[in-house]
């Protein structure tokens, strides 16, 4: 059994520290992805964040962790308090958590018709704290920090050629995220804000 | 790796151009929030479960998963609902009795048992601050976990991967713990218990009859208890009672998926650890346990001296003779010592006793007290330390001293407060008790206050017995006393210390090197365990760099022996 496993099951028995752990170990992704998929609203996203973490407690006893990363869970349940926000829906509670089922498969954001009044830059950030922490880390080095493959190589510690395949499986994650958000022509990339009539999924 | 395409770097620029017009993603969060919602978290972790939300859940849960919530809370449910029926129906009557029944008992056994073939064997033991549970899938060993609250350890044994994991200084896990046990002892104690332990849950009906089966009466009790909140699900229970003893002997809980059914047994001992919960001697431990803390270490000394087994000892010093016997009885925390003197007082009588063979057994022994009288030392009542000082009767001209000290003719009964902590008193006679000399108190002998000590630990030391950590204690301003100790502790053998050296240092010589000018070295050379798991010195060998040769003293300890209250009162 690795450390996450031991970790899961701790924290399946509420155990306080493993809690801790997992929550020292995830807030600001947790947080950041909120805070972008609410339009930078700080109020909002502290509000979402903590029932993100609340529900995370109360839902413990349904993470499979054969269905995925305990990270991408905890996103799951964040990109669905944020879905219920731009639904409407009451947030006070923790509500049942039955319903987010495996969220792993599903769009790691919520669906572009809810993002509408949401920014561009902002869904594109939510996306990359959605991402593998190593995915994220090497396109931040290679396209916001701009270093070289060799350099990033020699910061971590790994050869070239590893940058590059990890350069490559990062960004087709993203892509991935992104599809349902922005649609790949000859032109570019086109930014696709939602049909309200469209219905919702 | 293939040569990059057009199409390959119309991406790449594409995704430049995305992450160059979001910029950096990651976000400073607020230091004031992110303590808010931690300090949320760990707050609603700490709170107990509530069986009513697993029975609401059970709607869109697989069949038996409320259930096997209940399982996890079945010792402390059982426990709180002593309190909830007392004092919702007659506080003087039967449940009273079962409840100080209950208390009484060193372990309480519960078996529970219900769908699916889950079943869940649970020892509570709130003398030794002992929780331990095993669960079965079928006739499979699922896992096992052994949790010692008062140590702040808790192992657990993973089946599927026969191996042994480790927590330690999980103090949040600990006062949850001790919460509960808290709660298990509060309980018990009818008059302080005034409101409903399970939260969201009410009374809504309870009956009590006599049942007859097979010749035997027995008292039943029956509760209806009903959620207050979400779908308000009633649960049903039944509790089996033997009138005679006061102690439940079933008790049923029956929600709408299902019944489990919960049988009690009373046990003098219960489980010492995993191993004894059937967890098989080929499981690994985890590598990477966690590390000893000096913490940790300082408190399982501390556990070691109060928790252990009640007994009647024998500690003499080998080559001696039997009138160098003292006789040790330990209850709960409290102790009493007594020495001896031969029965008879004549010259030859004392003259042909033998030393003490090193073989002798406990039988042995025995057989031998009825050629001493046992004159009581000290005693300790568990809040006042009496002493009991001998003065020999006046000397006949020309006799031998040791016929003077045939009989006590006089008593001086001092009877001072006990030093140290209220939950760990400071023995003055540590060499006598096992329990004690296994598990030194390094404050105790000088009386300063541990506070004052500088404590640090070695946990790979490369001197001492092997697969012990040392212990090194020194206090930085009292030089000349026995202020220096280094101990070597075997964290698996209940943190007995296996060597203990004690250096004095010559105040005068302070300065110098060296200023070493006394070591005294304590080695336990063999081992017992007692009835509930507890390891403690059979024999230890005593050196002393004052003395010549080196000094041998053996326990040895009963067990079973009657130890009535009344021994542990003071004399008057």
């Amino acid at each position: 059994m690795n450390d996450e496993r031991r970790l899961l099951r701790a924290l399946a028995k509420r155990d306080r520290t493993a809690w801790a752990t997992i929550y020292d170990r995830h807030v600001r992704d947790v947080f950041g992805f909120v805070y972008h998929l609410v339009g930078g609203d700080q109020s909002l996203a502290e509000d979402l964040h903590q029932e993100v973490w609340l529900a995370a407690l109360e839902g413990i006893d349904r993470y499979d962790r054969q269905a995925g990363r305990f990270r991408d869970w905890l996103m799951g349940i964040a990109r669905h308090r944020v879905s219920r926000h731009f639904r409407g829906v009451s947030s006070t509670g923790t509500g049942s958590i039955f319903d987010w089922g495996v969220v792993l498969g599903t769009s790691g954001l919520p669906p572009p018709e809810q993002l509408e009044s949401i920014e561009r830059a902002d869904v594109i950030r939510a996306a990359m704290l959605r991402l593998n922490p190593d995915h994220r880390d090497v396109l931040l080095k290679k396209y916001v920090e701009d270093a070289s493959v060799l350099e990033i190589a020699r910061g971590c510690g790994r050869s070239p050629k590893a940058i590059e395949s990890l350069l490559t499986r990062a960004r087709e994650q993203l892509r991935e995220l992104l599809r349902p958000y922005f649609s790949h022509t000859n032109q570019g990339i086109r930014y696709e804000p939602a049909d309200p009539k469209r219905p919702q999924g | 790796m293939n040569r990059p395409t057009p199409n390959d770097r119309k991406d790449e620029e594409e995704i430049r151009g995305w992450i160059a017009e979001a910029g950096d993603c990651r976000v400073e969060t607020r230091p004031e929030h992110v303590d808010r919602v931690r300090h949320a978290l760990l707050e609603r972790v700490a709170l107990p479960r509530e069986p009513v939300i697993a029975l609401d859940e059970t709607e869109s849960a697989p069949l038996g998963i409320g259930l096997i919530r209940l399982f996890g809370l079945a010792c402390l449910v059982a426990a709180a609902l002593f309190g909830a029926v007392h004092f919702s129906s007659r506080p003087a009557d039967g449940w009273a009795a079962v409840a100080q029944a209950l208390h009484d008992q060193s372990w309480i056994h519960i078996v529970t048992s219900g769908p699916e073939g889950l079943d869940e064997e649970s020892w509570i033991s709130p003398r030794f601050e002992v929780l331990a549970r095993k669960r079965h899938r079928g006739a499979e060993l699922w896992d096992v976990e052994f949790d010692d609250i008062e140590r702040g350890v808790k192992e657990e044994y993973i089946a599927e991967e026969n191996k042994i994991y480790r927590d330690m200084n999980d103090h949040g896990r600990r006062n949850r713990q001790a919460q509960e046990l808290e709660i298990f002892g509060q309980l018990l104690q009818v008059e302080s218990f005034k409101t409903s332990p399970i939260p969201d849950m009410e009374l809504i009906a309870e009956s009590h009859r006599d049942v007859i089966e097979r010749g035997k009466t027995w008292k039943v009790y029956e509760l209806t208890l009903r959620g207050v909140v979400g779908k308000k699900l009633d649960v049903k229970m039944s509790i089996r009672v033997d009138p005679k003893t006061g102690l439940p002997q079933t008790w049923n809980i029956e929600a709408e998926d299902g019944t489990i059914q919960l049988t009690f047994h009373y046990p003098a001992t219960g489980p010492a650890d995993l191993l004894a919960l059937g967890v098989p001697a080929t499981a690994k431990r985890d590598s990477s346990l966690p590390e000893e803390s000096l913490d940790q270490v300082l408190n399982g000394l501390k556990v070691g001296r109060t928790r252990f087994d009640d007994y009647c000892a024998y500690v003499w010093t080998e080559s001696a003779t039997p009138a160098d016997l003292r006789r040790v009885w330990r209850k709960g925390q409290k102790w009493r010592v007594e020495n001896t003197s031969p029965r008879s007082t004549t010259k030859d009588a004392m003259i042909r006793h033998d030393p003490i063979p090193i073989d002798i057994d406990l039988a042995g022994l025995k057989q031998r007290e009825n050629e001493l009288v046992f004159e009581t030392e000290a005693v300790f009542d568990g809040v006042t330390l009496w002493y009991y000082q001998s003065k020999p009767k006046a000397t006949d001209p020309g006799q031998p001293s040791v016929v003077e000290r045939k009989r006590i003719i006089a008593q001086q009964i001092i009877a001072q407060q006990i030093d140290g902590m209220p939950d760990d008193p400071s023995i003055p006679w540590p060499d006598m008790l096992p329990e004690l000399l296994g598990h030194p108190d390094v404050a105790g002998p000088t009386r300063f206050s541990a506070r004052l000590w500088e404590y640090s630990l070695e946990t790979k030391p490369d001197d001492g017995p092997s697969s012990t950590l040392r212990l090194h204690a020194r206090h930085p301003t009292r030089h000349g006393l026995y202020d220096n100790y280094r101990i070597w502790i075997d964290p698996e053998k209940n943190y007995l210390a296996l060597q203990a050296e004690i250096r004095a240092i010559d105040p005068a010589a302070r300065s110098e090197t060296n200023p070493v000018v006394h070591v005294d070295t304590k080695i336990l050379t063999e081992l017992g365990r007692s009835p509930n798991g507890f390891w403690y010195p059979t024999r230890v060998l005593r050196k002393s760099s004052k003395n010549k040769g080196d000094r041998v003293t053996r326990f040895l300890l009963d067990f079973q022996a009657a130890i009535p209250d009344a021994l542990f009162e003071p004399i008057k």
